[in-house]
């Protein structure tokens, strides 16, 4: 070896030794979520890392043709909202998703066309680290719902078609 | 099914490397699935690109077609006779990255797609889900209204991820992130070949470890599976030092392979696009000094005009827009100071990059010292352009700085790790020739090291 090569290897025994303990770390980590995921399913492992997004996108995926328009009344914080948008966008293609804080959105639903109405309340560990901000009339919501068909409900979700 | 499809990519690849690259090493089986995979995941996604234009849909055997027909056209012509070959220092890079993959793959393959991988399902395997579903791409680019996954941004990993899911018959976003392992192994593959061809064998087993190791770039593979931050570093890797190798050598066979990496690069992410204007700088000065034959203009001309050009019309049309940044009108100097000042804190934080940027200033410096020709200032001066990139994004974006750098810099950083690390490769090579003696510089030529030095 040339002394360049040798002062090369001096370096990549120190990078190891630098790179040491976060390739000690990841072991750790990925040990402990062996210990936490390793017996369950894809599936449910989705399910248990991502609540309440993939049950809920499992319920409306369910009761909402793929050509069909869902509006999903969220009971969430805003930050949730901004999250649960795109993530059911991605879970739900290629049906038309739109996710509200309000619960005004359900007749604005039905004059845009969108016939599912999804409701569902975020769970209390979400709600407790980010509180709801939106606007939710619950008497208001409660009739109009009473007009529509429920389709499906599971994971803390109902799904309501409009009526044709 | 997927995981077919990725060791197909690679095997179609290999067998369609020219025998010899340019004026330097065969390709043996390592060097030849990495580099075949890095050709195969940017021709199959251009191949798509193209068929989708021209309407003929996405059937994986018709995709197939062509490059089964390239592989048997060439084997006929030229057998398949891989070289093997082995250094004692390829070791020291084997159990680095064989170290890493020990460690981070299992905790790959157990974790689903969550929170903390926003990119991979808000944009890039959105759009392989969706062009799958739909059959084409004008479908997504019609309701890009609709989602926030930045509809703009370069179609290489999202239709790489549609032909996997063409070949595995349905959407499996767990199988396809796989991806990103396999472009990091192919990084350390690349990268190996190239410092073997600019440097010693030994010096390419030292800097592929010191890759390998760079814990950023192993979180960047694994724990962000299904990011197009590692294959922009492979192709930025590959386009630098392929052109280092035509800039020393002026191997035609170099300089369309650092033309096809550069329009990889562009064809993957946004910052590939700033590459490729380096790059062209850089050959068309060359070119032009040369005085070049028109086929050598093509070498590097065609591709990108072809598939970049085409992208850009398919996107206009649909009257979508790609991110970038005014250069010079909306600059804020606050913005770009503390881009700066966060930046250079990540870069020299030893348990995030080792010491992969100490390296490359002590490179350059190196470099500087030595009077360094200029094919030498090719990796740390496309290192700097896209670090310089980075900032004025940061300085002229109107995203929350704090955030932005907080989701965002280190992948950044990670993309130009290869390139430190190359420019490493340059100076170590280029101290030893200046320091060694004739006699020294023969006993490298027979072991297989560039010499052109």
């Amino acid at each position: 070896m040339t002394r360049a090569e040798q002062a090369l290897l001096g370096v990549v025994a120190l990078t190891a030794i630098i790179a040491a303990p976060a390739l000690a770390e990841q072991w750790a980590a990925a040990s402990e979520a062996r210990r936490l995921l390793a017996g369950l399913s894809r599936e449910d492992r989705a399910a248990a890392l991502d609540n309440p997004a993939v049950p809920v996108a499992r319920e409306i995926a369910a009761a909402v043709p793929e050509d069909g328009c869902v509006t999903v009344l969220a009971y969430a914080g805003p930050a949730a909202i901004d999250y649960y948008n795109p993530r059911l966008d991605y879970l739900l293609y290629p049906r038309r998703v739109q996710v509200f804080a309000d619960s005004a959105a359900a007749v604005e639903a039905a004059v845009d066309g969108c016939e599912y109405v999804a409701v569902f309340r975020d769970t209390p560990q979400n709600l407790a680290a980010e509180p709801f901000a939106g606007t939710w009339e619950a008497d208001a919501l409660d009739a109009r719902l009473r007009g529509l068909k429920k389709v499906g409900a599971g994971a803390g979700v109902a799904i309501y078609r409009q009526a044709p | 099914m997927i995981v077919l499809g990725l060791i197909l990519t690679a095997a179609i690849g290999w067998s369609l490397l020219p025998r010899r690259l340019g004026a330097g090493l065969v390709a043996g089986p390592g060097a030849g699935l990495a580099l075949g995979f890095a050709l195969g995941a940017f021709g199959l996604s251009a191949e798509m690109f193209f068929f989708d234009l021209a309407g003929l849909g996405w059937n994986p055997w018709l995709l197939s077609a062509p490059w089964v027909a390239g592989v048997g056209w060439k084997l006929s012509r030229e057998g398949f006779r891989p070289r093997v070959s082995f250094h004692w220092s390829d070791v020291v890079a084997w159990l680095a990255g064989a170290a890493v993959t020990a460690v981070w793959l299992p905790y790959e393959r157990l974790m689903p797609l969550t929170s903390r991988t926003w990119d991979t399902w808000a944009i890039w395997l959105f759009k392989s889900k969706a062009f799958f579903l739909d059959g084409d791409v004008a479908s997504y680019l019609a309701r890009t209204g609709e989602f926030v996954g930045q509809p703009g941004y370069p179609l290489l990993t999202p239709l790489y991820g549609t032909f996997l899911y063409q070949i595995g018959g349905g959407v499996d976003d767990h199988a396809a992130k796989l991806m990103t392992p396999i472009f990091w192994l192919a990084l350390l593959g690349v990268f190996h070949y190239l410092a073997s061809r600019l440097a010693s064998r030994t010096v390419a087993g030292f800097t592929t470890a010191l890759l390998a190791l760079t814990p950023v770039l192993g979180r960047t593979a694994f724990e962000l599976a299904g990011y197009a931050d590692v294959p922009l570093a492979l192709y930025f890797v590959a386009g630098a030092g392929f052109l280092t190798l035509w800039l020393r050598d002026g191997a035609s066979a170099d300089l369309a392979a650092a033309g096809l990496a550069a329009t990889a690069a562009a064809w993957t992410k946004n910052e590939g696009q700033l590459f490729l204007a380096v790059v062209a700088a850089i050959v068309v000065i060359r070119l032009l000094r040369t005085r070049a034959a028109a086929v050598e203009w093509a070498w590097f001309v065609v591709p990108p005009v072809l598939l970049l050009g085409s992208w850009a019309l398919v996107r206009s049309s649909a009257g979508v827009q790609t991110a970038g940044f005014t250069l010079g009108l909306d600059f804020d100097a606050g913005l770009f100071a503390t881009a700066f000042s966060s930046m250079l804190a990540k870069a020299f934080t030893l348990k995030s990059f080792a010491l992969t940027f100490p390296l490359l200033v002590g490179a350059t410096v190196a470099l500087a010292g030595l009077r360094a020709p200029s094919f030498a200032w090719v990796a740390p001066g496309l290192a700097l352009a896209q670090l310089g990139g980075a900032l004025l994004a940061y300085a002229t974006g109107r995203n929350e700085i704090q955030w932005w750098l907080e989701t965002s810099a280190d992948r950044l950083l990670a993309q130009v790790v290869p390139l430190a690390l190359l420019s490493v490769v340059v100076a170590v090579q280029l101290w030893d020739s200046r320091t060694r003696g004739s006699h020294d510089e023969a006993t490298k030529q027979k072991s297989g090291g560039a010499a052109a030095w």
